[in-house]
């Protein structure tokens, strides 16, 4: 086994990583393919508030999306989705979850955004919650997924 | 139709706590509060507290003893603002009616208190640590809840599906009871449905000195395999050398974590790392 100490690899949040792709170019993002649509998003407490990533998750979005507008409050300040602390896991209290939701129902609704992006998979299923029960007629989205829509694909690896 | 019906009457009951008559609640049935408290014994109860308080009752007291109440936490739990500010919900009224309680009473509280206790720090609170950022103290709220968390889960009382995934952390090390045979299965399919949009793609697993080890989630190669499609394409598309590895653990997921089931998370660190240094990689990337 490893010691803890220093390990001899590092560990990150596929978010960051994605960071790393993006602003090392190694990713390129076609810039007709970003999104027109508002979005805003969902900062995740454990890696916003706990490993201080929101930055870097702005970069990605800001990357990505033409109109991206913030939660108040945003970053470290940011609400929970409900579904964290193994929450998520629990759909039979789904009714009593949303009731304990309101606020980032609130928070969406303020922005007006179309989509709401989720980096995390416990915000995700949370945030599906929230848009369902209190009708916000919104979609959520996943860095993976917004990032294939937008990448730009190199020719040789095209199938033609 | 019937079966809707009893589901609504249910609901228009309310629990009301007998130890705090302030908290009133729907009734939700759940199979891990309900049933589990049944084989609960007050020497059972009494002894697991104490265990698990032990010589951290120190820590406790000096967060008892330095809260003032001035209610900022209160302000910062968005359980307790959505909730037209019911005190109830507040973060120091959930340590209050739990670990508080535990020690004023030495121990000496029945099942229903702990079923209280579960329903609180298992479905009220998601440890977003936003409570103990705005304390003006900076006492760590969280960690009490965590240790509420403990007690409940060395007693069995969980909500079923925290339980589940608790129980499929301990046996398989991922949250979904995924065993091996099925991994390397779906990370092959995965491999051949992307194969249709990139030329050549492999999802490669156990590649040896990879820059990248990626690890999803439990739950997506059982019921999100498109992330591990999506991901695929982006390692590619990046020209990353990534790898996912062949044996376990490859769940990023720590259920073990939320119910504070210290052995389990302590395996699944270390079935990480291991994998991490038999591949000799670069950079552990995790989903969660």
């Amino acid at each position: 086994m490893l010691g803890y100490r220093e390990l001899p690899f590092e560990v990150m949040q596929t978010g960051e990583f994605y960071y790393e792709l993006l602003t090392s170019g190694r990713l390129k993002i076609d810039k007709s393919k970003k999104i027109k649509e508002p979005v805003t998003m969902q900062d995740p407490c454990n890696i916003i508030r706990r490993a201080g990533a929101a930055e870097k998750f702005r970069y990605i979005v800001n990357a990505t999306c033409e109109d991206f507008r913030d939660m108040k409050p945003n970053r470290e300040h940011n609400f929970c989705c409900n579904a964290g602390g193994g929450l998520a896991a629990l759909s039979n209290w789904a009714a009593h979850k949303a009731k304990g939701n309101r606020v980032k129902a609130e928070q969406i609704q303020a922005t007006g955004a179309k989509i709401v992006i989720t980096p995390c998979h416990n915000c995700s299923t949370g945030i599906k919650d929230v848009i369902k029960i209190w009708n916000l007629g919104l979609k959520n989205m996943f860095f993976d997924q917004l990032l294939v829509n937008t990448m730009e694909i190199p020719e040789e690896l095209k199938i033609v | 139709m019937a079966v809707k019906n009893a589901v609504k009457s249910a609901v228009k009951e309310k629990v009301i706590s007998k130890d705090f008559k302030e908290y009133i609640r729907d009734v939700n049935p759940d199979v891990g509060l309900d049933e589990t408290i049944k084989r609960l014994t007050p020497e059972k109860i009494e002894k697991t507290i104490k265990a698990v308080i032990g010589g951290r009752s120190s820590r406790i007291k000096a967060v008892m003893n330095t809260c003032i109440h001035c209610g900022l936490c209160a302000e910062a739990c968005q359980w307790y603002l959505s909730n037209d500010k019911d005190p109830t919900y507040a973060p120091v009224a959930k340590m209050r009616m739990t670990i508080w309680e535990m020690i004023k009473r030495n121990g000496k509280v029945d099942a229903e208190f702990i079923k209280q206790c579960a329903r609180i720090v298992f479905t009220e609170c998601n440890i977003c640590h936003r409570c103990s950022m705005y304390c003006p103290y900076g006492l760590d709220i969280t960690f009490i809840i965590g240790m509420v968390r403990r007690i409940c889960f060395l007693l069995g009382v969980i909500p079923q599906r925290q339980l589940d995934q608790a129980q499929a952390h301990i046996v398989t090390l991922n949250q979904v009871w995924l065993s091996q045979n099925d991994w390397l299965d779906v990370l092959q399919w995965q491999e051949e449905e992307v194969g249709a949009d990139f030329k050549d793609l492999r999802v490669p697993i156990d590649r040896d000195g990879a820059e990248v080890m990626w690890l999803p989630l439990g739950a997506e190669p059982k019921t999100g395999t498109y992330h591990i499609e999506r991901t695929a394409k982006i390692m590619y598309a990046a020209g990353v050398n990534w790898t996912l590895p062949s044996k376990d653990v490859w769940d990023s997921s720590s259920m073990s974590m939320f119910v504070r089931d210290f052995v389990t998370m302590q395996r699944i660190v270390r079935g990480l790392y291991d994998n991490a240094a038999r591949l000799r990689i670069k950079k552990m990337v995790l989903t969660e």
